[in-house]
């Protein structure tokens, strides 16, 4: 018998196998290969439980972040690409005005193209951020705003990464999910950060959590943490679907908690704005839901009430301000907020566990840049989110 | 009004991604992610690298989409190129081809909670004798055992025949028994 013959009885063997025969009742068969093909096959069988590795679930979305941000670069290459910006302009005929406020837009997008690979600290910085911000603000579904979102909170993690590299001295911020082993110690978006003591109880709450952190970034050393605290998504979109355990906003589900707080009763079909927080897993859990859509007096169907931009700071995801990394504390980004300390189930399962509920500073540039929380009882980091609270 | 996309079939989601669209770019990353990762994780086992050569799969897809490359099955194409940056990577790190490399002993060992397990033992053991194999030979075992890829597919990959599928892989096998047997693995 020849190579190909036996490597056809093989792959009928390992088709028999995998549709769920018993390797006896295949090798009964085959008595005469048996000899040769048990050993094998018995192989294939340790070869396909071997190193069935799970996918962690933060490489997936920086996988994912990066792919997207590399498409967002690869867009804003094509829109400004070909007939230079003055011949378009010079081609038509346009007023004044409008010459002016196009030509201020290109502007604005060659200087976003070269702000690109700017860092914190560097002069056009603010430009790179400005122009995030621009496509934070363009419309799109809840889903694609909070992957735009995702991609830009990565990228902060690799200009702090590049700022280290080149040992640069810069207060940074960055967003990720905190994380502290006995191996390790603390880190967040991979990068070891050291937490000074009185910091502790409050980064211990956050562990497992995606969170802000305001850290300075010190040549030949770890990032040192100023302060943390849970980061908040904030997206609307209309309720479409309402399971017991979880909604679907737009084309995103998120869960519900036993303490998610709610200003209204929303009801299908109604617009809500979603203050959510993000677990390790890629999934969301809703803190606050505000029902946007109003009933008139007059008994004329709910008209849905654009977001109040003036109270506590609360935007939509396209509206959320990108981090402004500046060396003044109290220029905070007004995404994120502060939670009151609430208990936590031990058995935390990502499942829609309760955690916590939104505290709004109504004042949010009073706060303090450290971050406490009242007292706790000291345990092992678990993956547990606890939430921080500012003491005024 | 946020626009709401129903993308219901493959070829249109290849169409708009290469229009860069974010949500079918979204889409095919997450579908296929897991598969890119496991091939990756099955043939390497440094997690940091296995995250970075996954990473580039997909930036190269982009580019490939950005480009209009004709790409007629997305996880063929996806794989196969994880093969070849696998490839490259242990080309350039060791300068021998795959059969002559002792890399088992220079891989980080993998972390377990609470030590090394029997069954960890052998599964090393038995990854070790993997890596002595010859890329194809790794990559046909990876692809058809370890993803449980149809030999169809295999073929695809590996721009082969079903036939020559088969037969690499049992000649993969054969040498592998070899080398677990021999003991050559440690």
């Amino acid at each position: 018998m020849n190579a190909m013959e036996f490597s056809e009885i093989l792959e009928r063997c390992v088709e028999r196998i995998q549709s769920g025969e018993s390797l006896e009742q295949v090798m009964a068969d085959y008595p005469a290969q048996a000899e040769q093909l048990r050993p094998m096959i018995e192989l294939i069988l340790e070869l396909n439980t071997a190193r069935r590795a799970e996918i962690p679930p933060q490489a997936l979305s920086r996988s994912r972040a990066r792919f997207l941000l590399e498409a967002h670069r690869q867009r804003q290459k094509s829109t400004s690409g070909g007939m230079s910006w003055w011949q378009h302009l010079t081609s038509i005929r346009f007023s004044g005005a409008f010459v002016g406020i196009a030509t201020a837009a290109v502007l604005l997008i060659y200087s976003g193209l070269a702000s690109a690979q700017s860092l914190p600290g560097d002069t056009l910085y603010p430009v790179k951020l400005a122009a995030e911000q621009i496509s934070l603000n363009m419309p799109a579904s809840p889903s694609v705003s909070l992957n735009r979102q995702e991609s830009y909170d990565q990228r902060r993690a690799w200009e702090v990464e590049e700022l280290l590299i080149q040992q640069r001295e810069e207060e940074v911020y960055l967003v990720g999910y905190l994380n502290w082993t006995d191996a390790d110690g603390w880190k967040i978006q991979g990068l070891l950060i050291d937490v000074p003591e009185n910091l502790r109880q409050d980064a211990l709450k956050l562990v497992g959590t995606y969170v802000t952190v305001h850290a300075d970034a010190l040549p030949g050393k770890h990032l040192t943490l100023e302060w943390v605290e849970a980061r908040l998504y904030n997206f609307s979109g209309k309720l479409n679907e309402m399971k017991p355990d979880r909604w679907q906003v737009g084309d995103v589900w998120v869960f519900i908690q036993t303490d998610t707080s709610f200003n209204d009763d929303p009801t299908l079909e109604s617009t809500v704005m979603v203050s959510a927080q993000r677990r390790e897993d890629g999934t969301y859990f809703a803190v606050k839901i505000e029902n946007r859509s109003v009933t008139r007096k007059d008994g004329q169907p709910p008209q849905v009430t654009p977001p109040d931009i003036e109270s506590e700071g609360e935007k939509t995801i396209e509206d959320a301000p990108v981090k402004q990394p500046t060396a003044k504390k109290e220029e905070r980004p007004e995404a994120t907020k502060t939670l009151e300390a609430t208990p936590v189930p031990e058995n935390h399962s990502g499942e829609g566990s309760p955690t916590q509920k939104p505290t709004e500073s109504k004042n949010y540039e009073e706060r303090k840049p450290t971050a406490t929380v009242s007292p706790v009882p000291t345990e092992k980091s678990d993956s547990t989110p606890r939430p921080t609270q500012h003491k005024d | 009004m946020t626009e709401k996309r129903q993308i219901t079939d493959s070829q249109s989601i290849l169409e708009r991604a290469s229009e860069l669209d974010d949500q079918a770019l979204t889409m095919l990353h997450d579908q296929h992610y897991p598969i890119v990762y496991r091939y990756v994780h099955y043939r390497l086992e440094d997690e940091q690298l296995v995250e970075d050569i996954s990473g580039e799969v997909f930036l190269r897809f982009l580019d490939a989409l950005r480009r209009k490359m004709p790409i007629r099955n997305v996880r063929a194409w996806l794989v196969g190129t994880a093969a070849n940056l696998v490839n490259d990577h242990l080309r350039k790190k060791y300068r021998h081809p795959v059969e002559n490399l002792e890399e088992h002993e220079e891989l980080p060992m993998i972390d377990t909670p609470e030590g090394v397990s029997e069954t960890n033992d052998r599964h090393r053991h038995l990854h070790g004798a993997v890596s002595k194999l010859t890329s194809d030979q790794q990559q046909v075992l990876t692809l058809r055992f370890a993803l449980e890829c149809s030999v169809e597919e295999t073929a695809r990959v590996m721009k082969r025949s079903a036939g020559a599928v088969k037969v690499l892989q049992f000649r993969a096998l054969g040498a592998l028994r070899k080398l677990l047997e021999g003991g050559e693995a440690e």
